[in-house]
């Protein structure tokens, strides 16, 4: 990557513009208090044992748009070299022989791109990632077991009303647990409010939270990968 | 996080953390907290986004502190699984940001800055909708572009500092700010050049860059 030329003077105007636009201002008192209860419980579960490293060789950081453009060029190439030994094997092969044997080649030069292409990741060519500190990408994978310690709720419980506004009420002993298993849960676009990840009818689930509107709190009780809501709950506003 | 405030280094906060102080993580998170706090919520793009990156980055640096090498600052390092911890965030859920950013014109740096001009109404709603504005085409950016400039133009990190942060070349740095101000030059073209304020004469080609109101730069210790 070479350097950028020299800012223009629209450059420069934005440059100002976007250091007007700074937050100055300090953690919002919630925020510190969400992780305060976060470290508590960090705290609590490692006690005070010496540090001790799970992963002995921590995975580098990646450049995930580096990695996809990576795996689509050695998807062509693989999918051009199939084409290439399919033609070649067709010419070379009597016309009279077995069909077979050029499409069994073909199949196994089609192993072999799959098994070079799904082996790219490991071999990491990208010269932005020398340094041997771990992203937390990387890092989720280790943690704790993937739903462990996660409500479990069914939808078409008549307690589930009193359930959640339990569960919004000690949020913070879910809180580890959910961020790992919100960052797999695909949930709709649901803007500014808090979500809570969560077993919803022995699925992967989550809880969003609007925020409160007068004297009512709504929640929504998603399973993950299904657009609409199992179930909408209006709770008294906490 | 409450600890009392020790004169200890960074290096040396995060060195107990690892012995098994208990301490000594939230001492250091602490006092890096709010700039951590800023990137993430230019980065995310909304409050709710940026405490759970937020919480995420102080989560992954709790656990893999034995992972620090010590070839930058504690605090560069601090920026880095923060950083990365947001972006992941992004790429996995996709978050639409354009969507809370009414929630973001609304935070607690608005709100200071705004108070400011208390005396002078029209010109903290013109920066309002100016800072409005800004972080609306911000959003709009992809998101390795979007740190970029979130680092170095709004939190003034130097470029090489960021390039450690966000784990890349220094040109890549430069290439994605430029990028980045690019496009946010076209979606921006009425800022700098208010319609009723036109310029007078040319301006000069390369001419110094004026200073902003407020000094940018990294939190002084």
């Amino acid at each position: 990557m070479t350097d950028s030329p020299r800012p223009t003077p629209e450059q420069e105007a934005v440059r100002r513009l976007l250091a007007e636009s700074r937050h100055d201002g300090p953690t919002p008192p919630e925020v510190v208090a969400r992780l305060d209860e976060a470290l508590a419980s960090l705290v609590a579960q490692r006690g005070t044992d010496p540090l001790v490293s799970d992963e002995p060789v921590p995975a580098p950081v990646t450049d995930l748009g580096a990695r996809r453009r990576r795996l689509a060029s050695v998807g062509l190439l693989a999918a051009a070299a199939v084409v290439v030994a399919g033609v070649a094997l067709g010419q070379a092969l009597p016309r009279s022989g077995d069909d077979t044997a050029a499409g069994g080649d073909a199949a196994t030069a089609d192993r072999e791109s799959s098994l070079a292409e799904s082996a790219q990741p490991d071999a990491d060519d990208d010269s932005a990632a020398g340094s041997a500190e771990t992203a937390p990408e990387s890092l989720k994978s280790t943690m704790v077991a993937p739903d462990a310690g996660l409500p479990t709720l069914s939808s078409a419980d008549p307690t589930l009303d009193q359930q959640v506004a339990d569960l919004r009420e000690d949020v913070a002993r879910y809180q580890l647990g959910s961020t790992d298993a919100l960052g797999r849960c695909e949930l709709p676009a649901t803007g500014s409010v808090r979500r809570l990840a969560a077993q919803v009818d022995g699925q992967a689930g989550a809880l969003v939270f609007q925020r409160p509107d007068g004297a009512a709190q709504q929640v929504a009780v998603y399973v993950c990968g299904v657009p609409e809501p199992v179930r909408t709950l209006t709770l008294p506003a906490p | 996080m409450t600890a009392p405030v020790s004169d200890r280094s960074d290096q040396a906060l995060l060195q107990a953390h690892v012995d098994g102080d208990a301490d000594a993580f939230g001492e250091l998170f602490a006092r890096h907290r709010d700039r951590l706090w800023a990137v993430a919520l230019r980065t995310m793009g909304n409050p709710e986004d940026a405490a759970d990156g937020l919480q995420d980055g102080m989560i992954a640096a709790f656990r893999r502190a034995g992972s620090y090498r010590g070839e930058a600052a504690v605090t560069t390092w601090l920026h880095r699984v923060v950083v990365n911890a947001c972006l992941d965030r992004i790429r996995a859920s996709k978050i639409r940001r354009l969507e809370a950013l009414p929630d973001d014109v609304e935070d607690r740096g608005t709100l200071v800055a705004t108070a400011a001009h208390d005396d002078r109404p029209e010109e903290a709603a013109e920066g309002t909708e100016r800072r409005r504005r800004v972080l609306a085409a911000l959003a709009t950016l992809p998101a390795d572009q979007r740190a970029a400039l979130v680092l170095v133009d709004m939190e003034g990190y130097p470029v090489a500092e960021v390039a450690l942060m966000l784990d890349c070349a220094e040109g890549t740095v430069k290439s994605r700010c430029s990028r980045g101000r690019t496009r946010l030059a076209g979606l921006l073209a009425d800022l700098h050049h208010p319609t009723g304020d036109p310029p007078h004469g040319n301006p000069p080609p390369d001419g110094p860059v004026q200073p902003t109101v407020r000094p940018r730069g990294p939190p002084r210790a």
